[in-house]
């Protein structure tokens, strides 16, 4: 799953979400699968620090 | 004064020995064209000058037509010919066999000829342009790891889109090994498992410096590509022919560094919203959903039912606090309890009861609840299958 398909799926379930003709169960798991959707999007930006290698994955970020 | 020459023979005599001179015969000089006509016959006549001297010169029209550019006053050029005297005026002159542009038109030529064919070729396309990801989490960079090109890209991804994985494939920007070095980089970027957009980029330099990003075989590379391309070349004025085949072409590297990644804080502040649009449709639908059980509330068997909403409505709340302060892993657990609540109370909706076999008493289209019917009087009767239309013929108090 890319943040981008997370993303695109919240706004999704906003939508659904924001109509009255949608069935209480239905809503419940949306609401679930969005709060899931939120915790992976969350996590995703969570890293504070730039990660640098070069090409063969070797860690560079003490030499710059 | 033995011999009094004519002038024809002399300017004759002036020019055998200009011609027959070796130092003469195959000459090149470099100066700037003025005062250049080219006459109907083709033939191209002009003046070759530098800060203190000028010279004449003629290149007739059969090697005119070769040239590889139009001259014009002002180009810096470099002539082949010899050296001959013109005797109708005798007029020392360069007899010019061919003419190559100099220094900065040299490039520029070479530049508008390569661009001109990666054109036709269809390299520089917008139809072929990849459009970039919106949140890259892993960037490839091809460019030198002493450059500031580099540490402007760092600093800027760090600024604004610090969880970010940044792959360098180190490599030199100018000199000899500079072509192969590129190219060698951008295909292992190409290459690299998860890498979702390539930046190219080089700091500011001299036009020499930045020559080598003109190369036609960094432009095929680059063109071919799979992944999307950003390049960054020079400063905001400097134009390479890498610049026409990237899918984006950034002024400076901060700048492709400011395109590539997105600002976090504006993606968190979506997230936000998204949030706060759940929990606030959550909260309205379950109020919609309660007040359409309200319209039956009257009958004292649904009451429970209410109650259970309300439970319900309130165990959503606390799904929503437990969201907002982080823990979500209880959620789940939370949320299979509810739906069994759920089950229950559609269970205990008014059709559910009417299946069972009970019936609904309308009074004018709403629920007859402790109404005092009197006889003769209209009532509307609800079953499960059916609605009656219906005349009290008889009431009476129950004694029970």
């Amino acid at each position: 799953m890319t943040y981008e398909k997370a993303y695109e799926r919240l706004e999704e379930i906003s939508q659904a979400l924001s109509k009255n003709d949608i069935a209480l169960d239905e809503s419940l798991e949306l609401y679930a699968e969005g709060v899931k959707l939120l915790n992976f999007c969350n996590s995703k930006l969570r890293r504070a620090k730039l990660k640098l290698e070069d090409i063969n994955g070797n860690n560079l970020e003490g030499e710059l | 004064m033995d011999k009094i020459l004519s002038v024809s023979s002399l300017n004759l005599y002036v020019k055998s020995i200009l011609e027959q001179d070796e130092n003469l015969r195959f000459i090149a000089v470099e100066g700037e064209l003025s005062n250049f006509k080219k006459y109907p016959s083709g033939h191209c006549y002009f003046s070759l000058k530098d800060a203190a001297s000028a010279i004449r010169g003629v290149m007739f029209s059969f090697y005119a037509s070769n040239l590889s550019f139009k001259p014009e006053n002002g180009m810096k050029v470099i002539v082949k010919g010899k050296v001959s005297l013109y005797e109708k005026s005798g007029d020392y002159q360069i007899n010019v066999t061919d003419m190559f542009l100099s220094g900065e038109g040299a490039y520029r030529l070479a530049f508008e000829r390569l661009k001109e064919k990666l054109e036709k070729e269809g390299l520089f396309d917008t139809s072929r342009k990849k459009s970039l990801p919106a949140v890259p989490f892993k960037v490839g960079v091809a460019t030198s790891v002493k450059g500031a090109a580099l540490h402007d890209i760092l600093s800027t991804a760090q600024r604004r889109f610090p969880c970010a994985q940044i792959v360098l494939a180190p490599c030199a920007v100018q000199g000899q090994e500079a072509e192969a070095s590129v190219v060698r980089a951008i295909k292992a970027l190409d290459r690299a498992d998860d890498i979702q957009v390539i930046i190219i980029a080089r700091g500011g330099g001299s036009k020499e410096d930045l020559w080598v990003f003109n190369s036609e075989e960094i432009a095929r590379v680059a063109f071919a590509c799979k992944k999307p391309t950003v390049s960054a070349i020079g400063h905001e004025i400097d134009f390479s022919i890498l610049d026409f085949v990237c899918d984006v072409r950034a002024a400076t590297p901060t700048a492709a560094a400011e395109i590539v990644f997105p600002d976090r804080n504006s993606l968190y502040m979506n997230l936000i919203s998204v949030e706060k649009s759940l929990s606030s449709s959550m909260d309205r639908l379950i109020k919609y959903k309660e007040n359409q059980l309200k319209l039956a509330e009257k009958s004292d068997g649904f009451i429970r039912t209410l109650n259970m909403v309300r439970i319900n409505r309130a165990r959503l709340k606390n799904i929503s606090r437990t969201l907002k302060s982080g823990i979500n892993s209880k959620l789940e657990k939370r949320q299979l309890d509810l739906k069994a609540k759920t089950q229950i109370l559609e269970q205990q909706s008014p059709l559910a009861n009417l299946k069972r076999g009970y019936a609904l008493i309308y009074k004018d289209n709403s629920p007859a609840k402790a109404y005092n019917f009197t006889a003769g009087e209209t009532v509307q009767i609800l079953t499960y299958s059916q609605k009656l239309e219906c005349e009290v013929k008889k009431c009476e108090i129950r004694k029970d």
